[in-house]
Formats: structure tokens, C-alpha cells, sequence
């Protein structure tokens, strides 16, 4: 093979390379909590009185992958995913997650009173403190 | 004797009195979507978690979003989202707080659709404008519901939003269902 043909073909895998990657970037769906690692556990209480400093909540918390336990508040639907809240001594503030959909048949299982693990995204707080993209870890 | 009976009764329908004053009407489950478009690309995202109040009587109007809910079909316009644009983490929510000025003309024990003007104060990105726009009331059986179409310029709200993200975002809000507010 001669210098020539090898820089050609070394040219070749280097655009398919960057190819493929700009096109695995550019479709690439953003990520649920089940498929990324926790960075906290917290009880649902302890998230709530952390949100009662939102600032430094939201630093500590926010855009991170929570697992948070407690007792489930109510279970509802809501355009094909599913929300979760957790009680806490505060009813103004629950913690609320919003499963995803495939998480549907497990989660119109569960009930006021139950005991459950969540894991999701945080989100912050706007009326309840709000996780998203999230899976049931325990039931 | 009698007159606990009637202190007692004074007292209980003085309570069912007042919590059939009901005024304000709250939800958790209301949405906002945006639509960003130009020639290269359509960008869209729903947040289906926005928390919005009405005050019958007074017409206020409060809603909040988190910015960080708003989810994208596409991981890398969610991740230039949050991080370029609307530096969610310096600005976690975007919050309007106002009044729907002729909510008088609004009688909800009449079903039908009311058009509205809200006015009041929108906050995101840090920053602060008091707006004026057409919305939409709907009574349908005694249930409430709020609408309103918006476009936001990015540059008002100081979003530096590169070529591809349209200079004015057409946002949609639609509070479906507001329930009375118990607490």
C-alpha cells in the first residue's frame, strides 16, 4: 500500500469517526434518571426543610439524580406520565415525581399510605419540590 | 343549654359559610410549550408541570415554572437550553404574577369562552417585564380553564440565543382544570 492510499483511507475512518459522533450527538435523547448513577438519597422530609433555603438547595440539588424515600401522597395521571407526591409535614410542599410513562403499570399500583423509593432529576421547587424523567426504585 | 345549640350552630354555618366563599383556584398540572422556528431547525418543549393560581374575585393570576421540566425531543437543544440560554441554574424558574384585568366579565356559572386581557409582571432569565396580553377564560361545567398564546423576544428577556433558536419564541400556556384551593 503505498503512503498516498493509506492517508486516503485514514482520511475515510477519520470522517466516518466524526460522523457518526455528530450524528450520535445530534439525535441523542436526553437521559432518564433510571439510566444515570444517584448523586444523593435523601428522606422526602429532609429534601423539604433543604427547600426551605432554596438558594442553597437549588446548589446542592438541582439538575441532580435523587433517590428520595417517603410515604406516597397521591398518585395521579398526567398526559401519559405518571406523578407521585410524597408527604411531608408541609401539605403546601409535597415532593412530587413525575414518572416515566413506561413506569405506568407499576406506578397505578401504588397508593395513599404506601411506602416507596423514587429516584429522579430535580427540578427545583415551584409549588412542590419537583423531580422529573423518574423510575420507582422500591414499592 | 339551647343557647350553646345556638352558639354552636352560629358558629358551624359560619364555617360552611365561609369555605363556600371560595375564591381561589390553584393547580399543579398546567403546561407551557414553546416553539422556536426558523429555516434550519424547529425547536419544541413542553413543561407539563406548571403551577398556576386565580383569585376569582380579585382576578390575580399567578404561574411558575421550573426551568429545568421543560423537556426537549433532542438531549443536546435541552442541554444548550439550560446551560447557554436560560442559565438554569442561576435562574431556575420563570413566574408571571399579575392580574386578569376583566375577570369581572368572566361569569362562571355560564359556560362559555371568555376573552381576557392578563397583565402583569413575567420574570425569567433575571429579568423582570411587566407585559399586556390576550388570554382566554373557559367555564365548562363549573370547571375553570386558562389559555393564552405569547411570543417572547429573546433579546427582552436578554437570552443571547444563537442564529438557529428564532429571535421570538411563540410560547403556548394552557391551565387545563383548576381546581378550588382547599388549604
Amino acid at each position: 500500500m503505498t503512503l498516498k492510499r493509506k492517508i486516503i483511507y485514514f482520511g475515510i475512518v477519520v470522517v466516518l469517526g466524526v460522523g457518526a459522533y455528530a450524528y450520535y450527538e445530534y439525535t441523542r435523547k436526553p437521559a432518564t434518571a433510571s439510566e444515570l448513577s444517584t448523586d444523593f438519597k435523601v428522606t422526602a422530609e429532609e429534601l423539604r426543610t433543604a427547600y426551605d433555603n432554596e438558594d442553597a438547595a437549588n446548589k446542592k440539588y438541582l439538575d441532580k439524580i435523587i433517590e428520595v424515600s417517603g410515604t406516597v401522597d397521591a398518585v395521579s395521571e398526567n398526559n401519559k406520565a405518571w406523578d407521585v407526591s410524597l408527604t411531608t409535614s408541609d401539605p403546601m410542599t409535597l415532593i412530587t415525581v413525575q414518572l416515566m410513562p413506561e413506569e405506568g403499570e407499576k406506578a397505578a399500583k401504588l397508593k395513599e399510605g404506601d411506602k416507596v423509593t423514587l429516584k429522579g432529576i430535580c427540578n427545583g421547587k415551584v409549588s412542590d419540590v419537583e423531580l422529573n424523567k423518574g423510575t420507582i426504585i422500591t414499592e | 343549654m339551647n343557647k350553646m345549640k345556638l352558639i354552636f350552630a352560629a358558629v358551624l354555618s359560619l364555617i360552611v359559610f365561609s369555605s363556600q366563599a371560595q375564591t381561589k383556584y390553584f393547580t399543579k398540572k398546567g403546561k407551557i410549550v414553546f416553539r422556536s422556528e426558523t429555516d434550519m431547525e424547529t425547536i419544541e418543549a413542553t413543561n407539563d408541570r406548571v403551577t398556576s393560581m386565580l383569585e376569582v374575585e380579585t382576578g390575580k393570576l399567578e404561574f411558575a415554572a421550573a426551568i429545568t421540566a421543560f423537556e426537549f425531543e433532542k438531549a443536546l437543544m435541552q442541554e444548550h437550553f439550560n446551560e447557554d440560554y436560560m442559565e438554569s441554574k442561576k435562574y431556575p424558574k420563570a413566574t408571571f404574577k399579575g392580574t386578569v384585568t376583566d375577570m369581572s366579565t368572566v361569569d362562571l356559572k355560564k359556560d362559555g369562552t371568555y376573552p381576557v386581557t392578563i397583565k402583569g409582571d413575567m420574570t425569567m432569565h433575571g429579568v423582570t417585564k411587566n407585559i399586556t396580553e390576550k388570554a382566554s377564560i373557559v367555564v365548562k361545567g363549573g370547571k375553570i380553564s386558562a389559555s393564552a398564546n405569547i411570543d417572547v423576544k429573546c433579546k427582552d428577556y436578554n437570552i443571547k440565543a444563537p442564529s438557529k433558536v428564532a429571535e421570538v419564541i411563540h410560547v403556548k400556556i394552557n391551565i387545563a382544570n383548576y381546581e378550588p384551593f382547599k388549604k
